[in-house]
Parts: structure tokens; sequence; C-alpha cells
């Protein structure tokens, strides 16, 4: 059972035998719960059959809304539907998961007005990274770079990432209570605790409490600034750079309804 | 007798369904106690459905005489359509039309996502 996630483009490809050759046809896939309700489609696309196997690109968008769906393919000639197929392996949308396994992202800063920063010691600048990061949703999607990120030492040994990282000047959003042309963010990364004999110190840049995979929370923390916020998205990041340090980096939540904050964390 | 060509638009058929054959006839003298048959089929020799022999009268001008026909079951093929028109039990015109009613079958195989 193919589990996609939200909004993802895909294609399907769909091995298609219609007699006879040479007529004029259109293949059409959609997903939905029965064959009457398209909720994404690929819409018809035409082709000339061969006579004999012919694979037919159908690409659709996957459906927002995690669920699972079935899979219909209907195949048209003459204006009337000759084939009518549903797959046998229905398509799960997966909800995304949480809450972050790596770390937490925070908003700082909308439309270019920053919020007020965490505290950081002994920040050691160290440089700009190239490797973009993605937020993206079935909303929309940002393409992302980290800017400048520090790693900061503590006292216990307990090593804190701190990055911000901005979107490209162009960038597309359906955004339902804004579109801000700039968002920037805060993301703290836990470290694993590599000596607990010693003890290991809470950090703080995972006060945000565990999120509902789809669900909403009025508070977040970061750097032991907590911002209220009413935020929507599906929030989706990697970061790669430091995958050497932290492994495999997925994280992705669910942010309700964004509204924005002033620089002293109040609402506007 | 050699079959005429005949103008046929429409070829995509579904399987099974019942059409009727819009037949226009020029069929002289008038008077004359007629019939027409339209089949479908691989060659003239194999009828593969048939609307049977419809009687008419021939008008000395064209007419058009229905021939309801049900579609062959079997899809995903071609069908030549053949018109023949009798009188006094002997066939008279025997015409071909220019395209073939075409049955559409076919399957579709394991889909793959890339």
């Amino acid at each position: 059972m193919p589990q996609l996630e939200p909004g993802e483009s895909r294609t399907a490809i769909a091995p298609i035998v219609a007699k006879p050759s040479g007529v004029d046809c259109e293949a059409e896939l959609f997903l939905g719960p029965d064959d009457t309700t398209k909720v994404v489609s690929s819409g018809r696309v035409p082709f000339v059959s061969t006579g004999s196997t012919k694979n037919v690109n159908l690409p659709v968008t996957m459906p927002g809304a995690p669920g699972t769906y079935h899979g219909y393919i209907d195949v048209f000639a003459g204006g009337f539907r000759f084939l009518a197929y549903i797959l046998k392996e229905d398509v799960v949308i997966a909800a995304p998961t949480g809450p972050l396994e790596l770390g937490s992202v925070t908003i700082l800063d909308i439309n270019g007005k920053q919020f007020i920063e965490t505290g950081i010691e002994d920040g050691i600048p160290y440089g700009v990274l190239a490797e973009p990061l993605v937020l993206s949703s079935f909303k929309w999607t940002i393409t992302i770079h980290i800017r400048n990120n520090t790693i900061i030492f503590d006292k216990d040994n307990y090593v804190k990432f701190f990055f911000e990282f901005w979107p490209e000047p162009t960038w597309a959003a359906e955004f339902p209570y804004s579109s801000p042309p700039a968002l920037r963010a805060w993301a703290s990364v836990p470290m694993v605790c590599e000596s607990p004999e010693k003890g290991c110190p809470p950090s703080v840049y995972v006060a945000i409490p565990p999120f509902e995979t789809s669900g909403f929370f009025s508070e977040i923390f970061s750097g032991g600034y907590w911002t209220k916020g009413l935020y929507d998205g599906h929030f989706h990041y990697c970061a790669r750079l430091f995958d050497q340090m932290l492994g495999p980096c997925f994280g992705q939540f669910n942010i309700k309804n964004l509204v924005r904050m002033t620089t002293t964390g109040e609402f506007e | 007798m050699k079959r005429l060509k005949v103008e046929m638009l429409d070829p995509i058929l579904a399987p099974g369904s019942s059409k009727t054959a819009s037949v226009p006839i020029t069929a002289k003298p008038a008077g004359m106690a007629c019939e027409v048959e339209t089949f479908l089929g691989p060659n003239e020799t194999t009828k593969v459905v048939t609307s049977g022999r419809k009687p008419f009268t021939s008008t000395g001008a064209s007419q058009s005489v229905n021939c309801p026909i049900t579609m062959p079951i079997v899809e995903g093929a071609a069908y030549h359509v053949y018109i023949d028109v009798y009188t006094g039990g002997f066939k008279f015109i025997a015409g071909i039309a220019t395209e073939d009613v075409v049955i559409p079958g076919g399957s579709i195989g394991p889909v793959t996502w890339a």
C-alpha cells in the first residue's frame, strides 16, 4: 500500500492495453472515497492505443488531507468509458508525524518583523551554509537556506545548535490567514546526551510540548522565551548538513492558525 | 456486385449497446418493395451482428431507413459495416461504410508510482 505525503506530486505509470490500435483514447487517474468522488485527478491524459501494452503517465497531486484513498483509472474513447479499474491497493496519505524527533522550529519573524531572539551565550559563528532546507506543505512550499548557524557549548558538555534560515526571494504560497513575504525561524536541535552518567541537563530548546499529528497548540518555547501564537501549516524540514552529527534529520508537524507577533511577542 | 463506399460517422461505440443506423438510401424506381440489412463483421460473409432485413418502399429519391442493431460484445475489435438492399429477392445495392465500427477494449496492468 503506497504511503505518500500530503500534496506530493507523483506520477502513476499505468500499463494500458487498449484495442484496437490507432484509437484516440484518454486515461484518467483519480483518488477518492468512491468512483464518483474525485478528490484529486490527473485529468484526462490523451494517448493513442497501440493494441498492446502502453505505459501512460498519469500525474496527480496527492490530497492534502491525510487518509486512505481508493485509486481509480478510467479509459475513454469516443466519449465513453470503456475501461474502469480500481487499484488493488489504496493510497495512504500519511499524517504528519510529531513530535519533532530532532528539534523544533520557532517562528521568530513574519513579514520582516523579528521576534525576540533567544538567549545565546558563547555563540560560535559557523558560517553560511549552502544546503537549502525545505519547508513544504500541501498549502505552500518555501525553499530556505541556512544563513547563520551557531554552535553553543554549555558547561555540561551539552551542545545546542541554532540556525537561522530564510526563504528565497521567490516562493509560492497559499496561506489561509496571511502570506508572509518573509519568514524566519530559529531551530533548536537538542543533542543526544553522550554522558548520561554525568547527568544531562534538560534543554530549554525542547520545551515545545509534543505536537499532535494535527491539532492545535497555543504556546511554543524557544530559548526560554515562549511565544504565544496560533499557527497553521505543515512544516517539514531537513537539516542535511547536520547528518553527520544528528543523523537523518526530518521533522514535521502541524501548526494551526498562524498570526503575526510583535517584537515583544504579543499579538498584532 | 461491387460494394460502394458509404460515409459513416461515430465509429467508436460501446459493446452491446443498441444503436440505430440511419441509412440514406436512394432506390429507383419509386414504389418498389425493398429491404435493407445492415450488419457488422470481419467480411461480407460473416455477420457478427445484423439488423435483419428492414422493409421499406422506394421513393426514387434519397430516404433514410432505420436499421436498429446491437453492437458486438466482443471488445477490442473493429468491425466492417455492410449495407445490403434487396428487392424481388435479390440484392441490388451493396455498400460498405468508409469507417469501421470500433468496439474498444483492453486492460490495465499493475500501476507503479514514480
